[in-house]
């Protein structure tokens, strides 16, 4: 409970003597305190109700108050206190608070003695007396005003707290900058231009000129006395216009922009018509102005206009080039090519499109040949140099290029299918024709054959002159250039097979044959193809001339390809072969007259090779028409055969490679020597020969360079040819049923040696054992093992403990001849070796380890683990990766070797900033 | 004899464009390369012993002032403009790239000591001992007006020096007291104080930049903080601190310039004691500047000689001095990060490199990755004691060299005595007192 009068006594203590002791107070008590007092004394009424009161009160006291006065009097007698006691002299019933005293009562004066008692009062007194009571009640004292000292150390510490937490913040980004192992500044995106180190002219007054000289510089530079305004508004100012000004161009720009607006409407109007003929009919128009502009171009005498003109013409064909319009590569082309198998409307168009793209591209000089002047003939020279030749579809745009050989090519691909039927009676034809011709001519034409390789275009003209008079000049060299080209590539066969034939390399030789296969089926067709065509131009000797070339070319290469594989399964054909041809040379002797064309390995392989070895029988005799279609319709099957059966071979052939290497090897040898004389044998029958016009021609490398042919041509009698033509038939069967024979061979040994691949791991064995004997070559001088081995003992033998002898012979004792010094000397001052400690390398042969400690190193090493780390292990691991390109990649190098700070040269780093590491939340308002 | 073709794929070697790198075939297997550890080790030596070699710091000594340097102020925005004052109250600036002085300005009756310039860069305060703080403007007056100051305040008291807010258009002033002036008012905004004694320093933190830094000659340093209107942390050392400068890129570091050869780094957070000890003067560091990259800083000295020093580590990493230098009264780190300038009592400035041997100017690529790999190579290698020997090295005036010797001669007798007391007294009776704690006389909050 608190103590009302202790209160009270303290309250009334304080005011009085003002001290400062720093008791607590009520202080928020105190006021209203005496403000309730002044309230309560206010009215008449209530103070009445007051006297009567303290007058009920004061009757009960009154004895103890005389006793106490007694008192006081008593402790007064002697005077020297002088203050009297305030005292009231009459009687009152309502004691005034402003003469309240205790002094001198023995109890303190109460609050509730100032007021009337509970009941007794009116409302605003018990008003007041609650208000009182509750405040005496109240426990919540003032403490006393800090002093200030402690005031500052508290709003220290307060700002210190504030000013930890504002940089607190900051330890993310800090502890990052830290960790950082390559710390990149300025941060973020500066700008270079602004950032960059400026004169402080520049970064203080921009491009101003300040000085009357720099005001001069600047009048001189830029011709206007003062610089151009900087401020914005000035620059807005200055770029205004007068009103009317803006109305005009405000009404200009709307015209415009109705004009484009209705443009815009008519070109999507007429973007919307379907109608074909509406859009050809506007681009007739279109291209009719565009040719009425050149003419007046071309007549406005402005020849700088007319070249600009072609220049874009010359642009727009590039362009044309460039694109894949006309093409025919679109979705539309594409659908078109599918039916234009059946629909001949759509293979026009196609064809259209392609005429359209070719006439695009070309180049515009007919116009301006035209425009020259030139006459219609010329041009028409100009078109027909250009037109193609006349074989395969007329109609087909890719004809009409240049490029021949590839049109030709690809033609004959194309058609050798269907004409493959055709070509056996075209030939047919070819011979009937040929025989109609006399022998001379003939026989003058073969002679040409050989000839033809060194320049056969000049006599092939004049001889087709001679012949066929009638015949435009332009076929025949249209023919030289079939002829040309069929030969070039044949003579890369050719050569190729030479150059193989020559290094003996199998591999690539199988390799090649499929192909060659191919190439010389090709060729072979292509020129039974051409002869379908020439036939009408009735080119006779000139078909001749290539057949008979191009069947030596495929026969000679086809004899190559085959004969890689096959010389070692049919030796005894070749026995065969080769005793035949010893027979017709002899036959040959007697009767040499121009007919049958024939290679040797034709004749040697007419039974594989069917239409290579094709006979042309140009004996003019009516008997052997018979025989020559029977050998014909032959050699048809055999060729249809033979697609099939060759490409088996080449693939045979391939597998079996390896197996028949050695075996060739073996035979070719024979087969060279069989060669050999059977090249004798015609050299000695040309000898003999003397009456014969060419007899025998061995051609042999006539142009190294052109044609390889190595033919030799035979004229056989009438019957020796029907003989002929009937062993090449019984051949023709044999051989195949020899050939099947030998497929079977082949296979069974493919089959055998399948999986063992011995002789491929010998092969491999071989090499190496090659390389290493080479090896062993090189270093047949050095002993390296054996010096190593040297150098070991002599350095084991050094650093093996060894007997120290350190007497001094005649040391103190007699020395001199015949005087032998003293063992027991000796034996004193000699050292004895320490005891063998055995040696590290002792067991390894190829290493010597020396245990001597290097002292020299020891100056690099470091000798206590450094500051930073905590064992030898985590230092060596610091030290353990390689940092130079030596040994890593670059891209790593780079990484590892990145600067830790890496700043930008002359680039101001400013101090870290909320903006930067907080974006724009971290810009704070202080 | 078969023979076998080489086949390579072009991919191996060719190039897809022009503009890729060429390919160059290398095989990085290590049995090719063998001995990477030692090779890197003598590549690190020769690196050690080239970076010597080429260590040649110094660049140009700026002559002009006719008296001592008494401060020195960086440019905010043109790193090639310096500016300083000198004791007679001097103000000069200078290009750096041309060597020359621009423009002088007799500022100060007296010594101009603080100079601040405004973070726009367009006009600088000076104080100085004739109680005055005048703003000029950074492009000169028309020819041949005199110079004059944009306006010029008469303080009640001397300042010593001078700070410009990083921000705002606020600079404090310090004397006897930190007064906090608006730059549109003549009378300060408000003034702050903690003792009694005369302040000779005062830094507001570049990042939280309401707080000030300040030291004083009763050796206490001083934190303020101008938004709650008073100091809140005060530290007392043993000597008393000659300046400060705050770290640009970490809020709370900043390190302080002691009289007693050291330099003292701070956290603001716990003043309780420094966080590291920079040695290596051997007399009274007069001034500190960080440079802009925050790792790094640089310290002025009366014995002569500028160091430098990694924030993190003990002892300096480099330490210039030329014959003809005096005491060093003032430096600072360029705003690149490339240059230290220094003014010194024998009225030059100089310009020194901050990698001493640093190759400046235009670099190839290839010569950039070349010394980037050597730099890296001596830092992987420098515990090595060859390696260590040769960086380490460094020539010092015979002065400094024997004043070094003999300053450790006596921290170590020291020691020895502390370990002895220790020894032969009580078990925790003397308890060791970490170097940098005894150098905090009294801390308060």
């Amino acid at each position: 409970m608190f103590d009302e009068k202790h209160f009270h006594s303290e309250l009334f203590h304080s005011e009085h003597h003002g001290t400062t002791e720093s008791k607590p107070l009520n202080v928020t008590a105190r006021p209203p305190l005496l403000f309730d007092f002044s309230d309560g004394i206010d009215g008449d009424g209530q103070l009445l109700e007051l006297e009567e009161s303290s007058g009920q009160g004061a009757d009960g006291d009154h004895d103890s108050y005389h006793h106490r006065k007694l008192l006081e009097a008593i402790s007064h007698i002697d005077g020297k206190d002088s203050r009297a006691v305030v005292e009231r002299s009459g009687f009152t019933g309502k004691p005034s608070e402003f003469s309240v005293s205790y002094e001198g009562l023995d109890e303190k004066l109460e609050i509730a003695d100032l007021l009337p008692s509970g009941n007794s009062g009116g409302r605003v007194l018990q008003h007041l007396q609650k208000r009182l009571e509750k405040l005496v009640h109240a426990e919540n004292t003032l403490p006393a005003p800090t002093p200030q000292h402690e005031v500052e150390k508290a709003r220290r510490a307060a700002t210190y707290t504030k000013a930890k937490q504002a940089v607190d913040k900051w330890v993310p980004a800090v502890l990052e900058g830290r960790r950082d192992v390559s710390l990149v500044l300025p941060r973020g995106n500066w700008n270079m231009t602004n950032d960059l180190a400026r004169p402080l002219h520049d970064v203080t007054r921009g491009s101003k000129a300040k000085t009357p000289l720099e005001q001069e510089v600047w009048t001189l530079l830029h011709g206007t006395s003062t610089p151009a305004p900087h401020s914005k508004a000035a620059r807005i100012l200055s770029n205004a216009m007068c009103i009317e000004e803006a109305r005009a161009r405000r009404a200009e720009l709307q015209k415009y922009r109705a004009l484009q607006s209705y443009f815009e409407a008519k070109a999507r109007r007429q973007h919307k018509i379907k109608s074909k003929i509406y859009h050809r009919i506007q681009k007739r128009g279109r291209v009719k102005e565009e040719n009425k502009q050149l003419e007046k171009l071309i007549n406005s005498n402005d020849p700088s206009a007319v070249d600009k003109h072609f220049q874009l013409l010359d642009v727009a064909r590039i362009k044309e080039r460039m694109t894949l319009r006309h093409k025919n590569t679109g979705k539309w082309a594409k659908a078109q090519a599918l039916i234009a198998k059946h629909d001949p409307k759509a293979r026009a168009e196609l064809q259209e499109q392609l005429m359209r793209s070719k006439e695009l591209n070309r180049k515009q000089l007919t116009t301006t040949l035209f425009d020259d002047g030139c006459s219609d003939d010329e041009i028409q020279s100009i078109d027909e140099e250009t037109k193609p030749c006349d074989f395969g579809s007329s109609t087909n745009p890719w004809m009409h290029t240049s490029v021949q050989l590839e049109s030709c090519a690809t033609l004959v691909g194309k058609d050798k299918k269907k004409e493959a039927s055709e070509v056996a009676e075209d030939m047919k034809d070819n011979e009937e024709l040929l025989k109609i011709d006399s022998d001379d001519d003939i026989i003058e034409d073969e002679q040409t054959v050989c000839k033809l390789q060194v320049n056969p275009a000049p006599r092939l003209a004049q001889e087709g002159q001679k012949v066929f008079s009638k015949e435009p000049i332009n076929d025949f060299n249209e023919g030289n250039e079939y002829c040309e080209v069929l030969f070039s590539s044949c003579d890369v066969n050719v050569e190729a097979f030479e150059t193989i034939s020559k290094n003996d390399g199998i591999k690539p030789t199988m390799k090649l044959s499929k192909q060659i296969g191919k190439q010389n089926r090709t060729i072979n067709n292509e020129v039974q193809s051409e002869m379908g065509k020439r036939k009408r131009m009735r080119c006779k000797n000139k078909m001749k001339t290539v057949t008979k070339n191009s069947v030596n070319v495929s026969a000679k290469s086809d004899e190559y390809v085959l004969e890689k594989c096959e010389e070692n399964v049919v030796p005894s054909d070749l026995m065969e072969i080769t005793t035949e041809t010893h027979s017709t040379n002899c036959k040959k002797k007697q009767k040499a007259k121009a007919g049958v064309v024939k290679l040797e390995h034709n004749k040697k392989r007419s039974d594989l090779r069917i239409p290579s070895s094709v006979v042309f029988d140009d004996v003019d005799g009516e008997e052997l028409d018979d025989e020559v279609d029977l050998a014909f319709q032959k050699l048809e099957t055999v060729t249809n055969k033979k697609g099939n059966t060759e490409i088996k071979t080449a693939k045979r052939t391939k597998k079996t490679k390896e197996k028949s290497r050695r075996q060739i090897n073996n035979k070719r040898a024979s087969v060279e020597d069989m060669e050999r004389t059977m090249k004798e044998d015609y050299a000695l029958s040309d000898n003999l020969d003397g009456e014969q016009h060419s007899g025998v021609t061995h051609a042999d490398h006539i142009d190294p360079g052109q044609f390889n042919v190595c033919s030799i041509f035979d004229y056989p009698t009438k019957e020796h040819c029907t003989s002929k033509v009937d062993h090449v038939v019984e051949k023709m069967k044999a051989g195949n049923a020899r050939r099947k024979q030998v497929l079977t061979e082949i296979l069974d040994k493919d089959k055998t040696e399948q999986g063992e691949g011995a002789l491929v791991v010998e092969d491999e064995w071989e090499g190496d054992k090659s390389q290493r004997a080479l090896i062993v070559e090189a270093f047949s001088g050095d002993d390296v093992v054996g010096d190593f081995s040297k150098e070991k003992n002599a350095k084991v033998a050094s650093e093996a403990p060894q007997v120290k002898d350190l007497t001094l012979p005649g040391w103190g004792e007699w020395s001199g001849g015949g005087i032998a010094p003293n063992p027991r000397k000796r034996r004193c001052f000699t050292i004895r070796a320490s005891p063998v400690v055995p040696r590290k390398d002792r067991s390894l042969p190829h290493v010597i380890l020396s245990e001597k400690r290097n002292a020299a190193l020891a100056q690099h090493q470091v000798a206590e683990i450094p500051y930073p780390f905590n064992t030898a292990a985590d230092f060596e691991q610091s030290l353990r990766g390689p940092l130079g390109t030596t040994w890593i990649p670059s891209q790593a190098a780079r990484l590892l070797t990145q600067p830790r700070v890496h700043t930008q040269m002359g680039a101001i780093i400013k101090p870290m900033s909320a903006e930067e590491i907080f974006g724009d939340a971290g810009r704070h308002g202080d | 004899m078969r023979v076998k073709m080489l086949s390579r794929n072009p991919d191996d070697y060719l190039r897809a464009t022009k503009k890729d790198m060429q390919r160059v075939p290398r095989n990085y297997d290590s049995k090719l390369h063998p001995m990477e550890a030692p090779r890197e080790y003598v590549r690190a030596m020769n690196a050690a012993k080239l970076e010597r070699v080429f260590a040649k710091p110094f660049i140009a000594s700026l002559d002009g002032h006719r008296d001592g340097i008494s401060c020195l102020a960086k440019h905010p925005c043109s790193l090639s403009t310096l500016l300083s004052a000198s004791c007679d109250g001097e103000v000069r600036f200078w290009d750096l790239t041309r060597r020359t002085c621009i423009r002088a300005i007799q500022a100060h009756t007296g010594v101009t000591s603080g100079i601040a310039v405004q973070p726009s860069g367009s006009s600088f305060i000076s104080v100085g001992a004739d109680k005055q703080i005048r703003r000029w403007s950074m492009d000169g007056p028309v020819a041949g007006q005199p110079e004059e100051p944009l306006n010029a305040i008469v303080g009640k008291t001397v300042m010593s020096g001078v700070d410009h807010h990083w921000h705002k258009d606020l600079f404090a002033t310090c004397g006897e007291r930190v007064d906090l002036w608006d730059e549109q008012r003549s009378t300060p905004v408000r003034s702050l104080c903690w003792g009694n004694d005369q302040i000779s320093c005062l830094r507001f933190n570049p990042i939280e930049t309401s707080i000030l830094g300040s030291c004083a000659l009763d050796r206490s340093i001083v934190l303020y903080d101008i938004r709650a209107a008073s100091p809140f942390t005060k530290v007392v050392m043993r000597m008393r601190s000659n300046s400060i400068a705050w770290n640009p890129q970490e809020a709370f570091i900043f390190t302080v310039a002691n009289e007693d050869s050291r330099l003292y780094t701070y956290d603001m957070r716990q003043m309780s004691k420094p966080l590291n000890m920079l040695l290596g003067h051997v007399a009274a560091v007069l001034d500190v500047d960080y440079s802009p990259t925050g790792r790094e800083l640089t310290s002025a000295a009366f014995d002569r000689t500028l160091r430098i020093f990694k924030q993190d580590q003990g002892t300096s990493r480099e330490v210039y001095h030329t014959g003809r230098m005096q005491h060093v009264i003032n430096v600072k780190w360029s705003l690149d990060n490339k240059y230290i300038l220094s003014g010194s009592d024998e009225m030059n400035i100089r310009i020194w490199k901050a990698n001493a041997a640093e190759k400046l100017g235009v670099m190839q690529p290839r010569e950039q990755a070349a010394l980037q790999y050597s730099e890296r190579l001596r830092e992987k290698y420098r515990h090595f004691p060859e390696i260590k020997r040769v960086l380490r090295h460094r020539h010092l005036p015979q002065r400094v060299y024997s004043e070094a010797r003999q300053q450790r001669v006596m921290r170590t007798a020291r020691k020895r005595k502390e370990d002895n007391r220790r020894e032969n007294s009580r078990l925790g009776a003397e308890p060791p007192i970490s170097e940098c704690r005894k150098q905090i006389v009294s801390f308060e909050q």
